[in-house]
């Protein structure tokens, strides 16, 4: 494993070379990609990294996702925009991800759960585009630390009440159902922040569109899936709490996902719409997580997985439109389908995977995570189904406002599609829509 | 949005002159500032005479289309077009994806399957239960009491 962690950090010595960065980022995604042919359990394995089915599916999107974010942020390339400092924030922000997944102790993942948020910053703050970021930066930095202090001493309490703070090798000592109840909140809140759950999303769409198309795919393709990836980490250690508390997780997740996809279906702004759609997609997710069976689980990391692909290009799209008009608003940007014919398709191709249209990964997931909520309690079958439909009804909407109708009347001229840009959106669909035929890879 | 800030400045100038006042009023207004006592220069290197070197002379197709990886140059942009459509698709999607697909029995599913079957063989040749009753021993089991249980459905 600390191949794969030497193999990023030399990237920081080529980060003058934009070419010779994505080229080693394609590299290590396939040599990481077929790595695991023989399994995991003795070449993966060291004294603090590791691997399982989890980490390697995720580490495998991150790398895959920075290759394409390097790949549509040629902008920052062609006007000389800091671009060797700008490779080297998101080499580092790789570096914390691929520790994250791979570390096999909590501290250690504590350590890098947070450092992910300082490239993440630099990038919202040195690249955004609006005066508006400075306050983003500020929500998504304090949201993620007021949930994540709490872990912290929950972990540290964990260390010196239980001993040891291993993953798999670690446990609670005898204590009360109260105390029980706080330390799982407390190690709890930090991943619901980040996933995130309606309460506390707030910072997400902030975030998100304020961020440049490099912060945003990253955002929405592989740092909401750390909130994830946690919860399936620590919940084991709190079962008993976990299954007390666990409806109320399913009953967030499930209607502020409601609530949300209503506010998507209000939405002027392109990237507030995705950014609102991942907090609908992550609500699924943590009802999945939260009933604790085996489809449960399998649905949220396929839905991870699939919502990771399919958010990220459709953040790239909506930056290609925002290159092209100078403006996010649904307003003016409609009618592309005048414009820039080839690119609905794939704006169709990836609203329908939003949507999680067959043959998606995303259709695979929701059917897990539906089976797995409506085991739980038939009751939750009213707000799955909400969810589903209004799913298709506010993609639906943004495909077709974006799309269809007449052209934006004071709209002069642009350019048609690169094929540097239909690359990219290949790029992110061919593994969604083809990665279902082999979807062993993804179930665990 | 350019026509937007035409259009805008046009209002703008429509403004300014309905807001003039009517009859011509001459304003004197009087600035007065201090003495220049600093200034700066700027010193460059003296700027050799470019001579042409044979590169300038390679034919330079000037309408050409960017493939969208590089502005500056044509052979930059074509080279950086073939690199990374061969990392990319090439060894990424073709190669990573036929290694996927035909992985040899990706986490061990189909040994799993294989000697499941082998076992189902030998206990149906012996005649013992295919599967035990009791697949975990009764003695490790605990039930909850009556009263734990409370009006909680049982469902066998």
């Amino acid at each position: 494993m600390l191949k794969f962690i030497l193999m990023v950090l030399l990237m920081t010595l080529i980060a003058d070379s934009w070419l010779a960065i994505q080229l080693s980022l394609f590299l290590a995604s396939f040599i990481f990609g077929v790595y695991s042919l023989n399994g995991f359990t003795f070449s993966c394995l060291g004294l603090s990294l590791g691997l399982d089915y989890i980490g390697y599916i995720l580490i495998l999107l991150s790398f895959w996702i920075m290759a394409l974010v390097v790949g549509s942020s040629q902008k920052v390339e062609n006007l000389k925009d800091f671009n060797g400092i700008f490779l080297l924030v998101n080499i580092f922000l790789l570096l914390s991800l691929v520790l994250t997944f791979s570390c096999l102790d909590y501290l250690m993942f504590y350590v890098c759960f947070e450092s992910s948020l300082i490239p993440t910053m630099i990038l919202i703050l040195g690249w955004g585009y609006q005066p508006e970021r400075l306050q983003a930066g500020v929500y998504m930095l304090f949201y993620t630390l007021f949930g994540s202090l709490p872990l912290l001493i929950s972990i540290l309490s964990l260390y010196s009440m239980g001993g040891s703070v291993t993953f798999n090798l670690s446990s609670l000592p005898e204590c009360g159902m109260s105390l029980m109840a706080v330390w799982y909140i407390c190690s709890v809140m930090a991943f619901i922040v980040k996933l995130p759950v309606y309460l506390v999303h707030l910072w997400l769409p902030k975030a998100h569109v304020e961020a440049p198309v490099a912060g945003s795919m990253i955002l929405a393709g592989v740092l909401l899936k750390l909130g994830g990836y946690g919860l399936v980490r620590v919940c084991p250690l709190f079962i008993q709490s976990a299954v007390t508390f666990s409806w109320f997780w399913v009953s967030v997740g499930l209607l502020g996902g409601i609530f949300v996809s209503f506010i998507c279906l209000r939405q002027t702004d392109m990237k507030a719409l995705i950014a609102y759609s991942s907090v609908a997609h992550m609500g699924l997710v943590l009802c999945g997580l939260s009933v604790f069976s085996w489809w449960g689980l399998s649905g949220a990391v396929s839905v991870m997985v699939g919502h990771g692909l399919c958010s990220s290009g459709l953040f790239c799209l909506a930056n290609m439109v925002y290159e092209r008009l100078g403006s996010r608003s649904l307003l003016i940007s409609k009618g592309l389908l005048s414009f820039m014919p080839t690119m609905a398709l794939w704006w169709f191709v990836l609203s329908a995977g939003n949507m999680a249209a067959p043959p998606t990964v995303n259709l695979l997931g929701e059917i897990s995570l539906i089976l797995s909520v409506v085991s739980w309690a038939l009751l939750a079958m009213i707000p799955v189904a909400l969810l589903s439909f209004l799913s298709a009804a506010y993609s639906l909407y943004m495909f077709s406002l974006s799309q269809h109708g007449k052209y934006f009347s004071a709209l002069f001229s642009c350019c048609s599609g690169k094929v540097r840009e239909y690359l990219i959106l290949i790029l992110h669909w061919l593994p969604l829509n083809v990665l279902v035929l082999k979807g062993s890879v993804l179930v665990c | 949005m350019a026509t937007l800030s035409r259009i805008g400045t046009v209002l703008l100038r429509h403004k300014s002159a309905i807001a003039r006042p009517s009859g011509n009023v001459l304003r004197v207004a009087s600035i007065s500032t201090s003495k220049r006592n600093k200034d700066t220069i700027t010193v460059t290197d003296a700027i050799p005479a470019q001579s042409k070197s044979a590169t300038d002379e390679v034919a330079v197709n000037k309408n050409w289309v960017s493939w969208g990886f590089s502005i500056r140059s044509e052979t930059e942009d074509n080279t950086r077009m073939h690199l990374i459509f061969l990392f990319s698709v090439t060894l990424c999607l073709v190669t990573g994806g036929f290694i996927f697909a035909y992985m040899p029995d990706y986490k061990l599913r189909d040994w799993a399957q294989r000697e499941a079957y082998l076992e189902l063989r030998r206990r149906e040749a012996e005649g013992l239960p295919l599967i035990d009753a009791n697949l975990i021993s009764a003695d490790k089991v605990e039930l909850p009491s009556d009263e734990d249980l409370g009006s909680t459905e049982i469902i066998i």
